[in-house]
């Protein structure tokens, strides 16, 4: 190996470590603050008279096996009926979800169906944005098609629209099949330390919790100010969350708006989901990082924070990387000072703080749900975030080669497990 | 040597057996949320009172932090030095008993070779068996690392011959690291006095674990060489120390959870 690749590689490897390091110690950093720092305070309730027009919009792609539950759920919410509207998007179904979403539409006059033909645009931003055009409301809500949501979440979920500088708000998704199997309990595990805590502090302290495209609300004012609904993105959720922070708005994480949805039973169906998700974040990253770093509207710590959750999914890609050139280097350099100093560096920040971070967080989410017995599964994180591992670097690859031949990415569904009967 | 490669297989047998009896025991804890639904289609919703959200009890005063923090670190770290150091003894006499490699009876190369090899027969033989299992993807990178550092030595056979790796720093980033771990794990866990004499307990057994794991380290560096050594350190350390320590931690939440 010569000199010059001798100083790329390890030029590499410190910086990414470097970049990967400082995105698990936010991650530390961040529990440390739910733990020692203040509570938040409860969400004031909004007087009948004050609430908003509100269009709750159902994007539903061959959905027969869960849309009942989520629509009886929908039509029995705690909201004042004039000002309430349920859009489903029948999206080139196959299946029966057509017939059932037409089914509540013809015994609750609150519930439109719109069915997109089997020519239309494919891909669920594609769906959203023709519910979106076809509504008025001022406040637009998204769940999925799996999702439960309980009667009082859009009352909370709208609350902090009462501040003019919210763009949109996110709820907290809580798996209703943990018990399934041990991918559904260690996914559980994943969202509690990702809601409860991470998104929990964000927005304590003024920065950007994440708007996630379900269990939602977005003002419609504040896209339209942002362009609008991207439908090319497969992180459209994402994407919305960063052009609203770069024109100075904010997303309110609402804690107390719980809505319950379906965890992938198979790791199969999880590993399509993660590298979809995995390709969008990317994408965003690519579009939105600097201008995320001199978004000059917002607080310099909101802007460091929000870009360093831009390479959440960027940092299974450095690690195993950094993994591999650890394990070639002693062969290339022998066991030197420097090419141990790195392969330490790496395998640290693989075993030690790389599984520290997330297990601390999701350990101060159980303590604070008041379930403590579930942490006992922590120990088999590794199955999940070895299939994320996996997912994120197929991702990235795959963002890569779509980029570099002009493809467009196309947009995969999540199975659904639930029985239909 | 034979009697290294021994010590060091039953250690990562032991590590096993630790996560498949965690497993069994974790598996039926029931670890959903109370969640607020009257009347679903699925028989597994529960119906209940809304989930807590974010409301945290309240914390124990800072002296109780302090001293919680303090006791455990003491704990694991008087265990893992004192415990090393006898260790370290029987490493040194296991070396010495030694007598299968030096009079030749068994290729010196092949007992180098048993442990990496031996992990990838066992990975191969998991990869059709596990094809729709949830660990399946763990097996595919683990047979990635394994493949991949089995063609880099392949490629400079020189460096399975056992180099002289500075062993120090690797138990001092794993003691500070477990230190810490056990550290923060004990403030959101420790409420009262007896949860803190558990977590003592646990950090004591915290400190035994990163002693054999380290002695297992020792034992590799003095086997293999070159990244078949780093490999075995990259599974000791995540598995051997650090997931023995959160299976230990998991099967005391559900057994205590359970009684």
């Amino acid at each position: 190996m010569t000199a010059a690749a001798i100083v790329f590689l390890v030029a590499w490897n410190v910086t990414t470590t470097f970049l990967a390091l400082l995105v698990l110690l936010r991650q530390v950093a961040v529990t440390l603050l739910f733990h020692f720092g203040r509570r938040g305070a409860e969400s004031r309730p909004v007087p009948d008279a004050e609430l908003p027009r509100v269009t709750v919009i159902v994007p539903a792609h061959n959905e027969e096996r869960v849309i009942r539950g989520c629509l009886d759920c929908l039509t029995r919410m705690d909201y004042p009926a004039d000002r309430y509207e349920i859009i489903v998007i029948d999206d080139r179904s196959r299946d029966g979800t057509g017939a059932i979403a037409d089914d509540f539409a013809a015994r609750h006059p609150c519930v439109r169906v719109i069915h997109r033909p089997q020519d239309a645009a494919p891909g669920k931003p594609a769906a959203l944005l023709d519910a979106i055009n076809s509504s008025t409301s001022e406040v637009l809500v998204f769940f999925d098609a799996d999702y439960l949501p309980p009667p009082h979440i859009i009352r909370r979920l709208v609350a902090p629209f009462a501040d003019p500088l919210v763009g949109a708000t996110m709820g907290r998704v809580v798996p209703y099949n943990a018990n399934a199997n041990m991918l559904t309990k260690l996914l559980d595990l994943e969202r509690r330390g990702g809601y409860v805590v991470d998104q929990e502090v964000r927005h304590r302290m003024s920065l950007l919790p994440q708007f996630g495209g379900t269990t939602g609300a977005v003002r419609r004012s504040a896209l339209e100010a942002v362009g609008g609904w991207n439908t090319v993105s497969l992180a459209e959720d994402t994407d919305l969350t960063y052009r609203l922070f770069i024109a100075g708005m904010k997303v309110a994480y609402v804690a107390d708006a719980e809505c319950y949805e379906e965890s992938p039973e198979t790791w199969q169906v999880r590993y399509r989901q993660v590298k979809r998700w995995a390709i969008g974040h990317n994408d965003c990253l690519g579009r939105y990082f600097l201008a995320t770093l001199g978004a000059t509207r917002q607080p310099l710590m909101a802007r460091l924070d929000a870009a360093l959750v831009l390479l959440v999914y960027t940092v299974p890609s450095l690690v195993l990387l950094n993994l591999v050139i650890a394990l070639a280097m002693p062969a290339q350099l022998g066991e030197t000072w420097a090419s141990l100093s790195i392969m330490t560096m790496s395998l640290t920040l693989f075993t030690g703080i790389g599984n520290f971070a997330p297990f601390y967080q999701i350990a101060a989410g159980c303590v604070s749900d008041g379930q403590r017995r579930a942490f006992s599964a922590v120990p088999f994180l590794f199955v999940s975030s070895f299939t994320s591992l996996l997912a994120c670097n197929v991702g990235v690859l795959q963002l890569l080669k779509d980029k570099l031949l002009g493809i467009t990415t196309q947009w995969d569904k999540t199975q659904r497990f639930r029985s239909s009967s | 040597m034979l009697n290294i490669l021994i010590a060091v297989v039953v250690y990562e047998c032991l590590v096993a057996l630790a996560f498949i009896l965690c497993w069994r025991l974790v598996r039926d804890v029931d670890t959903r949320l109370p969640i607020l639904t009257t009347d679903g289609h699925d028989m597994r919703h529960r119906s209940g009172t809304l989930a807590a959200g974010s409301q945290v009890p309240d914390r124990p005063g800072a002296l109780w932090q302090v001293l919680a923090l303090l006791l455990g670190a003491v704990a694991l770290g008087g265990v893992a030095l004192s415990l090393s150091g006898t260790l370290a003894d029987l490493s040194n006499a296991l070396s010495a008993a030694d007598t299968v490699a030096p009079d030749g009876r068994i290729d010196p190369t092949l007992l180098k070779l048993a442990l990496p090899v031996g992990q990838l027969a066992i990975l191969l033989a998991l990869f059709p068996r596990f094809r729709n299992a949830v660990q399946f993807p763990a097996i595919i990178v683990h047979l990635f690392l394994i493949v991949f550092c089995l063609l880099v030595t392949l490629l400079d056979p020189v460096r399975i011959e056992t180099g002289k790796p500075t062993l120090a720093p690797i138990f001092a980033t794993n003691l500070v690291l477990l230190v810490l771990t056990h550290g923060l794990l004990t403030l959101l866990f420790c409420r009262n006095w007896r949860e803190l004499v558990g977590s003592v307990l646990l950090a004591a057994l915290a400190g035994g674990i990163l002693a054999l794991g380290s002695m297992a380290i020792a034992l590799i560096s003095s086997l293999l060489g070159g990244p078949l050594f780093f490999f075995q350190l990259y599974l000791v350390s995540a598995f051997g120390i650090f997931g023995l320590y959160f299976c230990v931690t998991g099967i005391l939440l559900a057994l205590w959870d359970r009684n």
